[in-house]
């Protein structure tokens, strides 16, 4: 059962990896596969998941794909204040225009606020930013109506960037 | 007072249905009573711009089909650049490979075309691609298909490479058939490419036989330079179809590659090392295919691989054992500073092998690989080990010279023998010597094939190599104490064992010895074979066994114990099969032999020895015929010799352990008999006298995890007896027992089987006493908290369990997983009609 699951679970993390490099800021460093073997391995050591339910796997694999992220914008970030320049290497060095315009870090924290006010919706957020998951299957993680999550995501979308913009200008 | 977020909410969600041009008025009207409402709203709809530039709407969205789906040959083109495409020849992760042929008017060459998919044509792709491009087009090598041509056209990514007319590597080799030193000559080929590469900056980060073509002529040409990307690093061709299943293996990627840390030529090596590994050995160091990709990424981070001579066919082995192993693990290691520290290092030890000069990689390997053994059990590495440490660097010391000075052959033997069966044995019983064990073991493995080589057919010297091979054999397969668990290897060693023996007795029809050490080897061998579930050679293995004791009894029909012995055999055999009723009266005549041996002399530990067993293999037949009270009175019979015999040495831990089993064995009979308390009471002694052991020798894991099967034991009878709690607390306790024995040796799959077990029982008794009448709401629910915990748990260590079908009659693995499958299903749907507000059930 679990073994089977495996190879499924792999092809829906590779998905959600692509789907977030895709938006993700050019100099992060980390690869689809790279992120997804680094999720596959953390999910595997974790005791808790219930590996029966794909809608559930998908939700921890948006946290640790959120976890991820985080630690290595955190690695970058901690590099760039000491001054040291990153080691570059032939495969990593992506330099294009950005194709979107947040900072994971700020965005994490924005996430952190509005859990405060609103768990649900802040678990709306990470599934569909981190995890990649369709409403449906947002809907089926959080047990509430696919349209609840499509306005909620709706309306977190607005709260996160006036968030943002009153952290931008004090 | 400030509106809340869930009144604002309320509104802009019902604001965001309208178009966007609807929406001031819809929020002038749904706010008219409330002017702070309407400005909240209002402020948050202003972000609109912002959000989209942060959180894009669709970029999230799945639109994009799987590539896995989308159709390959949906729209295949004719022209690309100045290029006339031919015919498609391949598909790889990062898109199509067309041939083509150059026509601009200028000269005309067939090349190979990439053009990337769609998905993968970011303008950073585009960026770096370009930039890439002046370093491979100056990577002009023999071996390496030259980068010729790269560009966009129609808004797709392409680049033309020389088009290589051959075969991947591992295949030519097979279809080939050729030789070893063909093997590497080819190999050589394609570590000068990777070198000079290095030399020029690049490295490849994606060699496999996909990548390596050979053409008809038997040259080698490398594909790919540089253009790896992680996320095709492992996608083509290779190995998907080595694993026939999921794409994305990282079969060739080294330890760091599969981490995501930063590659250097190190990797290179890793990889090369990879393919020279399924040169010679014909399969992946890693995969066989049944592993999921999670399986190899740990394999491939933490698994030592088996040298490839392993696996090398019968014609193979020989060649490939010793250097050539020492030369491929040596580029496998998991840390890149200890491999090859360039692949022209790699290159020359490959050479001396082809020159027959001795090779860098078996220098100093059994120090490297008792120095990671060190490491890996710091804490175990007590002072009694030290003095192991000092006799084999003794042992190590005279072995190197002795290799070095040809000392004469029969020192170099003695040697041998009693690195083998001295030093064996004296470390055999420290705590976590079983790795230190097997290097032992390999090396004077090592050995013996050399001795052998060395000399023909002397009966005392095959004699000696057959005795050598059972103790390895037993050694590998775990059949004496700490688990090697490689099965297969000591297959091979029990049945050259046997080969010699049957050799020697052939020779000399009068020997006792070969005799006797055919009867050991036997009944070695079909322990071996009931671990590997192969019945019918089990069967046939203990029938031989039998056959030698019988024979041994025979010749010195005044030895009465050699009587009892083959009877015993024969009795064992008989329950083996579970033919109850024709074992009973041979156990019976066991018995007799034995207690007739005693009366001779009353002092013989061995005897007394056989005639607890002979109880207890009566016991067993008594009790599978359902004579309960008689089974009950031969394992007091048993229980009573054992315990006089510990009377006599109370410290010695291996008969307090058998007596602790008779008492298990007598709380199940008294738990059949429905007397629970006398039933647990048995258990309870047992427990104390595993807990004494495990007490005495901290390191002793086997006790601490047969305490631990006590406990289940005890939890059992306690569930039946109806006290469901005391069973839980002893399930509990059981499962963080199996536990905390597990790392100390994770390829134990009887320590994880029982964790498993101890786990789906703790949910199954949780879930009982969650249906008792008379349990409070909160009760209920906590039982079945407990029990869903457990059934995770189990869930997550099944995927370690490799074994299948029944061990022993006593691991039923298919039992055990059902049981899993079914825990966390009940649980699930309970965990869920909670969730949603529904009572249990």
């Amino acid at each position: 059962m679990l073994d089977r699951r495996m190879p499924l679970l792999y092809a829906d993390l590779r998905r959600l990896a692509q789907a977030y490099m895709r938006n993700e800021r050019p100099e992060h460093t980390l690869q689809p596969t790279a992120l997804v073997h680094e999720a596959y391995l953390r999910m595997a050591g974790q005791r808790t998941v219930d590996w029966s339910n794909r809608a559930q796997l998908l939700a921890v694999a948006a946290r640790m794909m959120r976890r991820i992220l985080l630690d290595h914008a955190a690695l970058r970030s901690a590099a760039k204040r000491a001054g040291g320049a990153v080691r570059v290497t032939l495969a990593e060095d992506f330099g294009s225009a950005p194709a979107h315009e947040v900072d994971i870090l700020d965005l994490n924290r924005a996430l952190d606020a509005l859990n405060q006010i609103d768990p649900l919706q802040a678990g709306v957020v990470e599934l569909r930013f981190f995890g990649g998951l369709t409403n449906e299957e947002i809907a089926e993680v959080l047990s509430i109506s696919p349209t609840t999550v499509r306005r909620r995501w709706a309306s977190a979308r607005l709260w996160l960037a006036h968030y943002l913009a009153a952290e931008a200008t004090p | 007072m400030d509106p809340s977020w869930e009144q604002v909410r309320a509104v802009l969600e019902d604001a965001l249905e309208q178009a966007p041009s609807e929406r001031p008025a819809f929020v002038a009207r749904a706010c008219a009573a409330d002017p702070e409402l309407q400005r909240e709203v209002e402020q948050y709809l202003a972000c609109e711009e912002r959000a989209n530039r942060a959180l894009p709407v669709s970029d999230w969205m799945r639109e994009q089909p799987d590539e896995a789906e989308t159709p390959v040959d949906a729209c295949e083109p004719e022209r690309i650049g100045a290029y006339r495409i031919l015919r498609r020849i391949g598909e790889g992760g990062m898109g199509a490979v067309y041939l083509a042929e150059r026509d601009d008017g200028e000269y005309r060459q067939q090349v190979a075309l990439k053009i990337l998919k769609p998905g993968m044509q970011s303008a950073r792709l585009l960026r770096l691609f370009r930039r890439e491009r002046q370093t491979l087009a100056k990577l002009v090598h023999p071996h390496i298909a030259r980068l010729l041509d790269g560009g966009t056209a129609a808004g797709q990514i392409y680049y033309a490479m020389e088009y290589v007319d051959g075969v991947p590597i591992t295949a030519y080799c097979r279809e080939q058939c050729l030789p070893v030193r063909g093997r590497l000559r080819l190999f050589s080929q394609v570590c000068e490419a990777v070198s000079y590469a290095h030399r020029n900056l690049v490295i490849h980060r994606d060699l496999k036989p996909g990548n390596i073509l050979v053409t008809a002529d038997g040259v080698c040409k490398l594909l790919d330079f540089g253009l790896a990307r992680d996320s095709d690093a492992n996608v083509t061709g290779e190995a998907a179809s080595i694993s026939g299943g999921p794409m994305l293996t990282p079969a060739y990627a080294s330890p760091e590659q599969v981490r995501g840390e930063h590659l250097g030529t190190a990797t290179d090596v890793y990889s090369l090392g990879v393919l020279l590994y399924e040169l010679l050995a014909g399969r992946n160091p890693h995969v066989t295919g049944k592993e999921s990709p999670v399986e190899v990424c740990r394999a491939v981070c933490d698994c030592d691989p088996p040298p490839p001579s392993r696996w090398a066919g019968p014609g193979l082995r020989r060649q490939v054992a010793g250097d050539l192993d020492n030369i491929a693990l040596m580029a496998l290691r998991k840390e890149p500073e200890r491999r090859y520290r360039s692949v022209d290092e790699f290159r020359a030890d490959i050479e001396r092998y082809l020159s027959g000069y001795p090779v860098r990689a078996s220098r100093g390997t059994a120090r490297y690989r008792f120095r990671k053994y060190a490491r890996r059990h710091r804490q175990g590495m007590a002072i009694s080990v030290l003095g192991f440490l000092a006799a084999f660097a003794a042992a190590g010391a005279i072995w190197w010279q002795g290799r070095q000075a040809r000392i004469r052959f029969n020192d170099v033997r003695s040697l041998a023998h009693s690195v083998i069966f001295e030093l064996h044995d004296a470390i055999q019983d420290l705590p976590g010597s079983t790795a230190a064990r097997k290097l032992l073991v390999e090396q004077a493995l090592d050995y013996l094939k050399r001795l052998e080589r060395a000399r023909g057919s002397d009966p005392q010297l095959e004699l000696e190599l057959a005795a050598a091979y059972d103790k390895i054999g037993s050694v590998q397969a775990g059949l004496s104490r700490g688990n090697l668990g490689d099965t297969t290897a000591a297959l091979e060693s029990l049945l050259r064992a046997r080969q010699l023996l049957e050799h020697v007795r052939r020779g000399a029809p009068e020997s006792l010895d070969a005799e006797k050490k055919l009867g050991d080897v036997n009944m070695h061998l079909a322990e071996l074979y009931e671990q590997r579930g192969e019945e019918p050679q089990r069967i046939e293995a203990s029938r031989q066994a039998a056959d030698c004791a019988w024979d041994l009894a025979r010749r010195q029909p005044g030895v009465r114990r050699l009587k009892a012995v083959a009877l015993c055999r024969t009795a064992e055999n008989l329950n083996s099969v579970s033919d109850w009723e024709k074992a009973v009266p041979v156990w019976q005549q066991a018995i007799a032999e034995f207690r007739a041996a005693l009366e001779q002399d009353p002092r013989d530990r061995q005897v007394a020895d056989g005639l607890a067993a002979a109880h207890d293999g009566l016991a067993r037949c008594r009790s599978e015929l359902n004579d309960t009270p008689g089974a009950r009175q031969h394992l007091q019979e048993a229980l009573h010799l054992l315990s006089m015999e510990l009377d006599r040495a109370p410290a010695n831990d291996r008969v307090a352990m058998r007596v602790s089993f008779e008492l298990i064995d007598l709380a199940w009979v008294d738990h059949r008999l429905g007397q629970y308390n006398d039933a647990i009471a048995h258990a309870a002694r047992a427990l104390e006298l595993q807990r004494q052991v495990a007490g005495a020798d901290p390191e002793n894991f086997a006790a601490r995890v047969e305490s631990a099967k006590t406990l289940v034991t005890t939890g059992l009878i306690y569930r039946d007896a109806g006290s469901l709690g005391q069973a839980i607390r002893c399930l509990r306790e059981a499962a963080e027992g199996f536990a905390s024995a597990l790392p100390h040796d994770t390829a134990n799959q009887s320590t994880l089987y029982h964790l498993i077990w101890s786990l789906a029982e703790l949910g199954n008794t949780s879930i009982r006493r969650a249906r008792m009448p008379g349990r409070s709401k909160a009760q209920a629910q906590a039982d079945w908290e407990t029990a869903r915990i457990a059934f995770n748990r189990a869930a997550t260590n099944l995927s370690r369990l490799k074994m299948a079908g029944k061990l022993m009659g006593i691991h039923d693995f298919e039992r055990v997983r059902e049981a899993v499958t079914a825990g966390l299903a009940i649980t699930a749907t309970a965990h869920a009609a909670r969730a949603q507000g529904r009572p249990n059930e």
